[in-house]
């Protein structure tokens, strides 16, 4: 236990005029390139590391952490402007982000995921900063067969998203699994679908998927859509009322429960390492559609869907750092890359930082909490600028998008090779759309199927046939007893809908 | 005639009947002493296609929005880009992007003189990444 001297020391350093200066900065940068598809925060973490070297531990750190949670409010804009996320986290936004900008409201669309983010994400904060320690005891008990467990059970909530065709939505999960499994499998190291091709030895590019299926096919329908005259991206009339341009207190206040529930659930997932925000934000966005009274009225423009899915995408950053600086196991990319950075600057990430460095770990909490204010202020200031730049002709905003793409995905993979995958799955992502298969449901099958299947492969190892042995994982039985009632909620709710009225 | 729907399940059928008899037996390799194999997965996404597919065959539910001609141009546009991503690799981003955002502006029908300066983006990029922050383009 620390006294309340070096807490409020740590809280002290924080906001010194360099570290503000420096948060600042980080936002700015993380809110701009999180707009920019394939760039994202990981990529421009990686770039900053370098430029941290001349800081101070907790300015390079708070720099890093800003760049972070900016990209997270940044990778929305795009997703609800031009239905193109910025980042794999922000495609469940476009679900009803973009809906909602179309109908002439995007700056309301916008304002609510800004401040649902930054709810979610304050909520993961506080949990990071009051309950770390006992929580990152209960990640370390998600072993092999708990990671399991908990993958069926968000697939069985996500299966809430399969729509109106139940062979369609299986059929786009298999392909999402299989094109997972393209690569070294994972247990064996053994290539699977590998073609000749040695660029395919580490799988598909992760960003290359996501960005070519989300982003490029979007823009693709778009570039190609038939028009008289070019007209700007987006249009909404200046003269709109004001309630259509902002989110009115009783808006927010009725989202509670929807925000509530994401931070929750973004919580949960982002301290079990691995899971990822895209998942967080899909199966919030799930339990809010199957909770709401009006799910009908979901993928149509409900600020609640875009409400869910900000609070728990947000959420995942701050329960990133719960094994990161209580374990030394980061829970995502960017937190692996934030303990490099750590490493660099003479800290080790683990049990003992809390009491060798307690100083600066709650420095490093001052200058989250101060991050999230500042993504609030400099979110609502950077809306007006992209409200502002979305005004640009079609022609503008589509073709640098897509040079954007080509250079964020080469950035990212390393390889034009990367390229050419992200223009394949523009192509196959523009193809299911039109024969009607989920996307959406293909990306989370993707971005979860080799963490399946390596869990899996270890589970049934660990099993090794005798069933029993589950007994002893009470954690694991408790999430398949929520998967199998999650899934018998399901079907009854789909048999009830499919009902003819009486 | 059946319908384009229909036809898709087939399609997801053969895929997966031409995933379980041809493709796994070569492209994935069996591993002796092994209780999972490396085509655990891929047999069981194999059979999930071929009985989802069928289903959706015999009962179609759900819709197809294509748009054919859309399809088409759309198909142009790729073709534009993976011919610029080609050319990238022969000559270099900064030489081929901005003809790449020239090219798109002109076939979606761009003409205004003012617009078509966007196509000086990519060297601005090129000089952020490259001659900045020393990471190399194409």
């Amino acid at each position: 236990m620390f006294d309340i001297a070096t807490v409020l020391a740590g809280l002290g350093d924080a906001i010194t005029p360099v570290n503000i200066l420096f948060v600042v900065l980080g936002v700015v940068v993380g809110q701009f390139v999180g707009a920019v598809p394939g760039i994202g925060p990981v990529i421009t973490i990686a770039l900053a590391i370098p430029f941290t070297f001349a800081l101070s531990p907790l300015s390079g750190i708070a720099f890093l952490v800003g760049i972070n949670k900016g990209g997270l409010v940044g990778g929305a804009i795009p997703a609800i402007l031009i239905n193109t996320p910025g980042t794999p986290d922000a495609a469940a936004t476009a679900l009803d982000g973009y809906p909602l900008a179309r109908k002439g409201k995007p700056l309301k669309a916008a304002k609510m995921a800004l401040y649902s983010s930054v709810t979610g994400d304050t909520f993961s904060d506080i949990v990071l900063i009051t309950v770390s320690p006992p929580l990152a005891l209960v990640a370390l008990m998600m072993g092999p067969i708990e990671i399991v467990c908990l993958l069926i059970f968000a697939f069985a909530v996500i299966a809430g998203l399969i729509g109106k065709s139940l062979a369609k939505g299986i059929v786009a999960a298999a392909l999402g699994l299989l094109c997972a499994s393209i690569g070294l499998d994972p247990e064996h190291s053994s290539p699977r679908f590998i073609f000749g091709v040695p660029d395919l030895f580490d799988g598909l590019p992760i960003a290359s998927v996501a960005i070519g299926m989300l982003a490029a096919a979007e823009i693709f329908r778009r570039l190609a859509a038939r028009r008289k005259k070019i007209a700007a991206a987006i249009t909404f009339d200046p003269d709109q009322p004001r309630e259509d341009r902002r989110v009115s207190w009783a808006e927010y206040w009725g989202c509670r429960f929807t925000i509530a529930r994401g931070a929750v659930i973004g919580t949960l997932l982002g301290a079990a390492p691995g899971i990822g925000t895209t998942a967080a934000s899909f199966m919030s966005y799930a339990s809010a559609k199957q909770t709401s009274r009006e799910p009908e009225t979901f993928g149509k423009g409900n600020i609640h869907g875009i409400a869910a899915t900000e609070s728990a995408n947000s959420a995942v950053m701050g329960a990133n750092m719960i094994p990161m600086l209580t374990l030394g196991i980061p829970g995502s990319v960017s937190a692996a890359l934030i303990i490099g950075a750590l490493i660099i600057h003479g800290i080790q990430p683990g049990p003992l930082l809390f009491e060798q460095q307690a100083r600066l770990i709650y420095g490093l909490f001052g200058a989250m909490i101060m991050a999230n204010f500042c993504n609030f202020w400099i979110g609502l200031l950077g809306l007006r600028l992209w409200a502002f730049v979305i005004r640009a002709p079609e022609s503008v905003i589509f073709s640098s998008a897509i040079v954007l793409c080509i250079v964020g995905v080469y950035l990212s993979t390393g390889t034009l090779f990367g390229v050419v995958v992200m223009l394949v799955f523009a192509a196959i992502g523009y193809a299911m759309t039109s024969f009607g298969y989920s996307v959406v449901i293909f990306i989370i099958a993707f971005f979860l199927g080799n963490r399946f299947e390596l869990s899996l492969n270890q589970s049934l190892t660990l099993i090794d046939g005798d069933f029993s042995v589950m007994l002893d994982h009470p954690v694991a039985l408790a999430l398949l007893a929520l998967a199998v009632l999650t899934a018998w909620w399901l079907s009854r709710k789909r048999s009830s809908a499919n009902d003819p009225p009486t | 005639m059946p319908s384009l729907n229909r036809l898709t399940g087939v399609a997801c059928a053969l895929a997966g009947l031409c995933l379980l008899l041809v493709v796994i037996p070569d492209q994935v390799e069996a591993i002796e002493d092994s209780g999972v194999q490396p085509a655990t997965v891929p047999t069981a996404v194999a059979w999930v296609l071929m009985v989802a597919g069928t289903f959706h065959a015999l009962f179609p539910t759900g819709d197809t929005p294509l748009d054919v001609p859309e399809a088409l141009r759309a198909g142009l546009f790729l073709a534009i880009v993976g011919g610029g991503v080609y050319l990238m690799s022969e000559i270099g981003f900064l030489y081929v992007a901005p003809g790449l955002v020239l090219a798109i502006m002109l076939v979606m029908g761009e003409r205004r003189w003012f617009v078509l300066w966007t196509a000086a983006l990519p060297v601005g990029i090129w000089a952020i990444l490259d001659l900045w922050l020393n990471r190399p383009l194409p």
